[in-house]
């Protein structure tokens, strides 16, 4: 796709910080499971965590393309990364800025938006992951206060967000007419993080369990409106959709580059790679489906900056991005042969990153399923 | 869709282990074996991978932590596949083999 100029100096100012800044620290926070404070500091001064935002709300101004371009650009060197930059954008300052109140958005979403705060979502629940009607986690009106009782688990950056958007219901017989969501902020009585999740790849981010006893928050933390609860997640999560993709994008990109440079600098039994039709089976394929994805994922992007309806072409672009991307990983280390494995090389990372994209913010499944809605119609 | 996964998985495995188990046999009789063992060994190794990626994505965020073994199977059947010959050497083989 060709993009206006301006984009591209974006992605070169992005790709420029991404290979000078995150790549020499992405194994190691990989193997230490550290998370990168240091990056983030940097990412917000460069304006990076809330690109969408208009600049009256700490804001960058710009569009939701243009934080695809940073996602999929931090992405290719580093998952981890890539995964807290889509999180606090797009679940922590998103619901926010698009239900706040103005006072809302004055006290929470300025903070987040300049990346003074750190933003996280809890929707998930250990019983409640697709089925998001099945939300367990109640909040009864007593007073002036909602009381929270309950669990999420799977939630990236809550064990160390000052501010998360959660969804609770005040009946849990009642589906989704009987979920909203709330704002509850680190350090209120009752609300704490609980066991951390030890995972596959994105070892460098922080999953969260959340836990809420007899938490009471403000009634003015209602986050839209009472029984809102799923407008508020539909809107944000097909918006995050965007972003998964864009991650998926990134990572696989990665995979490609560090194919394409291990296939230019090796020999097979004397014979140049590049110069063998199993490579260039392998490289075309790659290549071909990263290009694909990539035009999905704008599609998205510039549909939802349109103001257009994006739900269905953010489905495809998730789906279609992870899909491959896990398929790009895996052939890359094919690729690599044995150094593929070893940690010499990043392409066993990025396959064990990217399957994450196939699972979070919605499982493919739940992709195919938006998807036929759309195109078979309800 | 769950059900589909373990479809494809459960007929993988059935088709990996019948290729295996003709290539024992061959070898078993004294045949030559050497084209049915690179077969069994490439379907065998990308059924591995196949359904370590398939049992990750059934358990969906369990599947993607230690709780669960199937991460594990995963990095384990990518490291297997790779050993001694990849995918793209077996192929290789196994085509010479077919077109001589």
């Amino acid at each position: 796709m060709i993009l206006d100029q301006k984009y591209e100096k974006f992605r070169e100012k992005v790709n420029d910080f991404a290979s000078q800044q995150v790549c020499p620290r992405a194994p190691e926070l990989d193997r230490s499971d550290e998370f990168p404070w240091d990056l983030v500091k940097k990412m917000a001064e460069m304006g990076l965590l809330a690109l969408y935002v208009p600049k009256k709300y700490g804001g960058a101004g710009l569009d939701v393309l243009t934080y695809a371009i940073a996602v999929e650009e931090v992405g290719r060197v580093c998952g981890s990364t890539g995964i807290f930059l889509a999180a606090h954008s797009s679940l922590g300052v998103f619901p926010i800025y698009v239900a706040g109140t103005e006072e809302q958005k004055q006290k929470y979403l300025i903070p987040l938006a300049r990346g003074e705060k750190i933003g996280s979502f809890g929707l998930t629940e250990p019983n409640a992951g697709s089925d998001a009607a099945g939300t367990q986690t109640t909040a009864k009106l007593v007073g002036d206060n909602y009381v929270i009782n309950g669990t999420k688990r799977f939630i990236t950056s809550g064990g160390i967000a000052d501010i998360i958007v959660f969804t609770a219901t005040k009946d849990p017989t009642l589906g989704y007419p009987g979920i909203s969501a709330f704002i509850v902020e680190k350090g209120t009585p009752g609300f704490s993080a609980g066991k951390e999740e030890d995972k596959l790849g994105l070892r460098g981010s922080i999953t969260s369990e959340l836990v809420f006893e007899d938490c009471k928050i403000p009634k003015e933390n209602l986050l839209g409106k009472e029984g809102g609860g799923f407008t508020v997640f539909m809107e944000t999560l097909d918006g995050g959709r965007i972003s998964i993709g864009a991650l998926a994008l990134g990572i696989a990109q990665g995979a490609l580059d560090s194919s394409v440079k291990f296939i230019q600098n090796n020999t097979k039994a004397g014979k140049p790679l590049k110069k063998l039709q199993a490579y260039q089976s392998m490289i075309a394929e790659m290549a071909t489906e990263v290009e694909a994805a990539r035009l999905l994922v704008y599609q998205a992007a510039i549909l939802k900056d349109k103001g257009l309806p994006f739900t269905k072409q953010a489905a495809m672009a998730k789906y279609y991005a992870s899909t491959i991307g896990t398929k790009a990983t895996d052939m890359a280390i094919s690729i690599h042969g044995m150094y593929g494995i070893t940690k010499e090389y990043p392409v066993e990372r990025f396959l064990r990153d990217e399957k994450l994209m196939e699972i979070g913010e919605g499982t493919s499944e739940i992709q195919k399923i938006v998807i036929a809605r759309k195109v078979l119609g309800k | 869709m769950v059900q589909e996964m373990i479809v494809d998985m459960n007929t993988n495995i059935e088709a990996a282990r019948l290729l295996m188990y003709d290539a024992a046999a061959r070898a078993d009789k004294g045949d030559a074996f050497s084209s049915a063992a690179n077969t069994a060994r490439l379907m065998n190794a990308n059924t591995a991978v196949f359904c370590g990626l398939k049992a990750v994505q059934v358990h969906g965020g369990y599947g993607y932590t230690k709780d669960y073994p199937v991460e594990r199977y995963l990095r384990d059947a990518k490291t297997i596949q790779l050993i001694t010959d990849t995918p793209q050497d077996l192929k290789l083989a196994i085509a010479k083999e077919l077109l001589k």
